[in-house]
């Protein structure tokens, strides 16, 4: 069982991956009522759920269940103005970094 | 040595070892990348959000984010300002907060971003003839090295062609006031279509082609990665005949595994078992 703030993390990466919760559910096998559960926290998603997710929305395992070592320690260099935080910006690029190590880990090489 | 000359002098060697003279600079993100080897991508984002370099330092591996912008100068000197954090490895921790911040490392980042896309050598080359510099000079410049009309005042001052009432006349022009006023909105409307288009990181989208093709990453991955749906991702692989490869599973008859000789008994005098059920109702010693 994973714990706590997991279902933000699956409800980001499902606007991200432009789903409603109801294509959701149809994709990964899990009934609405209890997705709707899972990311307002209400119930842990189990492993296997986890995974069903991760494969609709196209995020990896780690970045579901909080695991992100990459955003620990990642560093930045910004251009912004109006006191902007770079949200958009800054879970975009770790997003490609989590990828990456997701690919290295699979032993993906590098095509280019 | 100022932030300000600092950069200059960056950029220069920047335009020295890559061999690129004192020539207007063609699509940035294309040099970006082929010169450090970093992907560059271009984001859908808030208004406020121009560049971001991220780079994990236990993998070194970096990613550079500019946003899509209807203001191709705009964009252009913000890949060229990223480029300057990247060469002077200006990191700060995400999390470090005030990004608007005129740092020194911001304003050698500036004037980088400037004296790279518009080196002072290869405006007086441009302008050698010229013998009197007006609005159509400044246009003409704009146009030429695609930069903003207030960085081409910075430069025509610093050459000493203008004065500074002149610079702070042009700074406030706009580059489509001097596009339609000098008859280049169709190359103005063009760069901006080109600078309004997300791009995804090139060399990250073709590994995870890879990674979709060995079955670890679903369609979607690379859907969310180009910001497109997942039918239009799943159409282009079909066209491109990319389909993930099957790993058949080799099944077996069980008739054909060979027959394992067990002897339990010798177990069950290793494990110091008895050799009766203990159990009255002669059920059997589970095993």
């Amino acid at each position: 069982m994973i714990e706590g703030g997991t279902g933000e993390l699956i409800e980001r990466a499902r606007v991200e991956a432009g789903l409603s919760q109801r294509a959701l559910a149809d994709k990964t096998g899990i009934s609405q009522p209890t997705l709707s559960r899972i990311i307002s926290g209400d119930r842990s998603a189990k492993m296997p759920e986890i995974v069903a997710i991760a494969w609709a929305t196209g995020r990896t395992v780690a970045q579901l269940t909080g695991g992100r070592a990459v955003a620990d320690r990642v560093q930045c260099a910004a251009r912004a103005t109006n006191g902007s935080g770079m949200d958009g910006m800054r879970q975009a690029l770790l997003h490609f970094l989590e990828l990456d190590d997701y690919l290295d880990e699979q032993a993906i090489p590098a095509t280019i | 040595m100022s932030a300000e000359d600092e950069g200059a002098a960056a950029a220069g060697r920047f335009r020295e070892e890559h061999r690129l003279g004192v020539q207007p600079l063609g699509d940035l993100i294309a040099i970006i990348e082929q010169t450090t080897g970093i992907d560059v991508a271009v984001l859908d984002v808030g208004p406020d959000e121009h560049g971001l370099t991220m780079r994990d330092p236990e993998r070194d591996t970096m990613f550079v984010g500019v946003a899509r912008t209807l203001y191709p100068m705009r964009q252009r000197s913000t890949l060229a300002h990223e480029l300057c954090h990247i060469r002077f490895g200006d990191w700060a921790d995400a999390d470090a907060g005030n990004w608007s911040e005129r740092s020194p490392a911001e304003i050698r980042a500036d004037a980088f971003a400037r004296h790279l896309l518009l080196p002072l050598n290869g405006l007086r080359e441009v302008l050698a003839n010229k013998s009197q510099i007006t609005e159509s000079t400044l246009s003409a410049v704009v146009q030429r090295f695609v930069v903003s009309p207030a960085m081409a005042a910075i430069a025509l001052y610093k050459a000493g062609y203008i004065d500074a009432a002149t610079k702070g006349e042009w700074m406030s022009l706009s580059a489509p006031q001097l596009a339609v006023r000098f008859g280049w909105i169709d190359q103005y409307q063009a760069l901006q279509a080109d600078s309004n288009k997300r791009r995804a990181p090139q060399k990250l989208l073709a590994r995870a082609t890879r990674g979709y093709v060995e079955g670890v990453l679903s369609a979607q991955a690379i859907a969310t990665l180009r910001g497109i749906t997942l039918d239009a991702v799943e159409a282009e692989l079909r066209e491109a005949g990319i389909a993930p490869v099957e790993h058949p599973v080799a099944w077996a008859d069980p008739a054909d595994l060979p027959d394992v000789p067990m002897d339990w008994a010798a177990l069950d005098t290793d494990l110091g078992a008895p050799d009766e059920p203990e159990h009255p109702t002669g059920g059997t010693t589970p095993r």
